[in-house]
């Protein structure tokens, strides 16, 4: 009787579960596809005829499908040039960046030397100060070195990268000192074991360092519109805002499916960046 | 005896250039673009009066002074704080919301879709998508305004109305940048050993429970993460208005980060600016020094 009781409660339990799971997922749905909703939309409208473009109520699903609108856009706007410099540019500090972040991070995680302590405090402080309250000391330094209207004023400052320094410290940290002992006794030099031994243990956390840069960078404004004049060297997030140009010239269509096609290399970056998000953040033990 | 400490002085001085090596490209490129520039607004750029043509002349407290004549001062840190008290709490506690529910979701298959739906906004360039979104707003063709006629409402002048524009940027801010907050709560929620919740299933607590006595405490470290950084983005909010509503109408939801782009960059009041930067800087300067001084009262870390 009472193990018929107890069998029940269980059942009971596995179906109020499953009830529970059904609720959430349908809330968590409907909720994910509002988010979605302006993508759709200015998919959708992307692919009207342009003197259709404002037409109500609002299409969130293609009704027609004019691929000639994306056509239009790239022959009339220079996307390419604006690709390429902002390619070049979230590349390169990509690239060069996150080698002098590992550096940064190896010495302060695994190297004893003087002031360890305030150097961590002086790099980790660049995540608290907002870029804004010392713009203007930027500018004037960038001045001073004769950037202004360069790429190098928009690479430079980022070589640094202090969000950076502090995950894969904290990642480089939970590396048992046994594993560098080892090497060292081998006879593999400082660098070596940098290279050999404790990066290859950090690959996601540094793959989500340089995915997140990538996406920062690539969507950096207020440093190119400071900085940059001559639009030949306008990134794509500056290149957009002269997209919004063609509202006169007519069509919202042509407008959308320029900016359809901005979204096309963060999504792929994304795409192959988001599996090790959750991997390395993890890793680095996130505690402040 | 002699021989071995002056090996080992040796060795520490080596181990000391090696490290100062490897630091050294980072500290470099740091402290010329961040470091001086902050020292040199702080300590001469707020007191002085400058431009490109015009070299540096000090001037005291003259630009402090000046803050109280700016009538649009007042306006622009008020905006700034109304969005910091609106949009902060929808990041902190909105994503708190949705970590929480999509970590108690057991399909791994949905739980990645889920993470990878709440995060891509904040992929997309918001140069581009507030494009899209200004369309949304449009006040004749608009999708939000087709939505309020169904509805029976008034058409609504989401960005050219002062008493809507605010909302109308908090609105765009929630679905662009909520999903930063929901990563890092669903990262700390999976990172809390199932033991935990087992034993608390065992003793027969129910969800709620095992949340409110487990999962949120073992989460703190990540919520106090959460909230330093939310609050200090909030007052550094510059594209959102910037895009939306250039600060407008006139300079009614114009941030402090406008201001200063304003005032420096298109009024050339460098001297000025800089004494913007310094409050922005010294605002948020408190309000870390705060949130770190009382986490002991409320964030528990684990010890291992």
């Amino acid at each position: 009787m009472e193990h018929k009781n107890k069998k029940r409660l269980f059942l009971n339990y596995r179906k109020n579960e499953k009830k529970f799971q059904f609720i959430l997922n349908i809330i968590l749905i409907s909720f994910g596809i509002l988010f979605l909703m302006p993508f759709f939309w200015a998919f959708a409208t992307s692919l009207r005829l342009p003197k259709d473009s404002f037409d109500l109520p609002p299409s969130f699903f293609p009704t027609e499908w004019r691929w000639g609108n994306y056509k239009h856009i790239f022959k009339s706007f220079d996307f390419l040039q604006f690709f390429w410099n902002s390619t070049k540019i979230s590349f390169l500090i990509v690239g060069v960046g996150t080698v002098f972040t590992t550096m940064a991070a190896f010495a302060i995680a695994k190297l004893n030397f003087k002031g360890k302590n305030f150097i961590f405090l002086y790099i980790i402080s660049g995540l608290l100060i907002p870029f804004q309250s010392y713009a203007i000391a930027q500018f004037l330094v960038m001045n001073k070195l004769s950037l202004i209207d360069t790429h190098l004023a928009l690479i430079l400052p980022y070589l640094a990268n202090p969000f950076g320094v502090f995950l894969i410290t904290q990642n480089m940290k939970g590396i048992p000192d046994s594993y560098i002992d080892a090497a060292i006794i081998d006879g593999c030099s400082t660098f070596r074991v940098y290279w050999n031994v404790v990066i290859p243990m950090c690959i996601p956390t540094i793959i989500v360092v340089c995915f997140m840069k990538f996406i920062e960078q690539w969507n950096n404004f207020f440093a190119p519109l400071i900085y940059i004049n001559s639009e030949k060297k306008y990134t794509l997030t500056m290149g957009m805002q002269s997209l919004k140009g063609f509202r006169s010239a007519g069509s919202l269509a042509y407008i959308l499916a320029g900016v359809m096609i901005s979204l096309i290399v963060p999504t792929l970056v994304y795409g192959f960046g988001q599996k090790f998000l959750t991997k390395g953040i993890s890793l680095s033990g996130l505690k402040s | 005896m002699n021989k071995k400490t002056k090996s080992k002085r040796h060795r520490v001085f080596r181990e000391n250039v090696t490290a100062y090596l490897f630091l050294s490209p980072t500290l470099i490129f740091y402290t010329v673009f961040t470091g001086i520039p902050l020292l040199m607004t702080i300590f001469i750029l707020s007191f002085s009066d400058f431009s490109l043509l015009k070299p540096i002349e000090f001037i005291g407290l003259t630009n402090f002074r000046q803050l109280f004549d700016d009538p649009d001062f007042r306006t622009v840190m008020l905006n700034t704080l109304k969005f910091v008290l609106i949009i902060a709490p929808v990041h902190i506690i909105g994503g708190l919301i949705l970590a929480i529910a999509v970590n108690s979701i057991k399909s791994r298959f949905f739980q990645g879709v889920y993470r990878i739906l709440f995060y891509f906004p904040l992929v997309v360039t918001t140069s581009a998508i507030v494009i899209v979104w200004g369309y949304l707003y449009d006040y004749e063709f608009g999708v939000f305004n087709w939505l309020c006629g169904a509805l029976g409402m008034n058409r609504i002048n989401w960005l050219g109305d002062s008493k809507w524009s605010l909302l109308a940027i908090a609105i765009f801010s929630a679905w662009k940048f909520i999903g930063n907050a929901f990563l890092y709560y669903f990262i700390g929620l999976q990172n809390i050993p199932d033991v935990y919740m087992e034993a608390a299933k065992v003793d027969g607590a129910t969800k709620w429970q095992s949340l409110i006595k487990i999962q949120i405490p073992m989460l703190t470290p990540t919520i106090f993460f959460v909230v330093v950084t939310t609050l200090i983005n909030c007052f550094q909010m510059f594209d959102e208005t910037y895009f939306l509503t250039k600060g407008g109408p006139g300079v009614s939801s114009q941030t402090v980060a406008m201001h200063i782009y304003r005032k420096g960059f298109q009024e050339y009041h460098f001297g000025y600016a800089s004494t913007l930067g310094l409050i922005l800087f010294v605002i948020v300067l408190i309000i870390t020094i705060f949130m770190f001084k009382y986490q002991n009262r409320w964030v528990t870390y684990d010890t291992e």
